[in-house]
């Protein structure tokens, strides 16, 4: 059975896989990123299914969408609390697009039972602009 | 007897309305608050030992005086960090609007005193409220 920490790990190593990245959540699962309807984004995906779609939305938005400089703070039984990167551009413009991510990360038998993630949402909206 | 992160944290989000010097008090000399997202908006994201934090808070009190937290959650808790969600509500003095955002707050203690607090917070939300023209105060990356 997968630790929370094998989890987040596995979670960003699989990003660019949405089929795999989304597994990883249990059926109840869900990704949150509080700050995104800010942006006009879902707050919430819940499922394997609603996060593959996030997912896919994500990567179509963002050329070679993926995470770099994990850093792992707090590490339990049960939970993760990291922050990472990203360091991509905008699709459609071209424009550079740089994120932090911060991430806690609950795991339930395996599964991720909850991802919450902060990031910068004015950075987004300066990707978009 | 030496206070626990928990208890850092939550007499940090107590005392921060009603005494920003006992707040900035809770930190370690060398002690950091860090806002990184605030430099996406032209704000400064870092603030060193209590004197400093000490101002900032002032500063955002002068701003928000009815600044309050609400609804903290502890959702992990160590040795030496916790790392916990809550949300500030107020309303602003100069642009007159009301003030809300959402705290993802972590928390390093060390001997007692905070060693580190790193907040994760939406930046538009904060701009919105605060800049007189709203987002269109916001610097050009």
């Amino acid at each position: 059975m997968k630790t929370a920490l094998e989890l987040l790990k596995a979670y960003l190593d699989n990003v660019q896989d949405a089929e795999a990245a989304s597994s990883l959540f249990a059926e109840d699962g869900a990704l949150e990123l509080s700050y995104l309807s800010t942006v006009g984004w879902p707050a919430r995906a819940e499922g394997p299914k609603e996060i593959k779609k996030f997912l896919e939305t994500v990567l179509t938005t963002f050329s070679d969408f993926k995470f770099h400089d994990l850093k792992i703070f707090i590490d339990t039984n049960d939970q993760v609390f990291g922050e990472y990167e990203v360091s991509t551009a905008v699709t459609a413009t071209g424009m550079e697009y740089h994120q932090l991510y911060m991430g806690r990360l609950v795991a339930e038998n395996g599964k991720i039972k909850q991802l919450c993630e902060a990031l910068d949402t004015a950075s987004t909206a300066n990707a978009f602009a | 007897m030496m206070k626990n992160p928990k208890e850092l944290l939550l007499e940090y989000l107590d005392v921060f309305t009603t005494s920003p010097q006992q707040a900035a008090a809770l930190f370690a000399e060398d002690a950091r608050l860090e806002l990184p997202f605030m430099e996406s908006v032209g704000l400064a994201p870092v603030y060193t030992g209590p004197a400093e934090i000490q101002q900032m808070l002032e500063k955002v009190l002068s701003l928000v005086p009815d600044w309050q937290f609400k609804n903290t959650q502890v959702f992990i808790e160590t040795e030496d960090q916790v790392a916990a969600e809550y949300e500030a509500y107020g309303n602003t003095s100069h642009t007159k609007r009301p003030f809300y955002n959402l705290f993802f707050g972590r928390l390093v203690s060390d001997n007692g005193k905070i060693k580190l607090l790193r907040e994760g917070h939406n930046p538009l939300w904060t701009a919105r409220t605060l800049f007189e023209n709203g987002l269109s105060d916001i610097p050009k990356a």
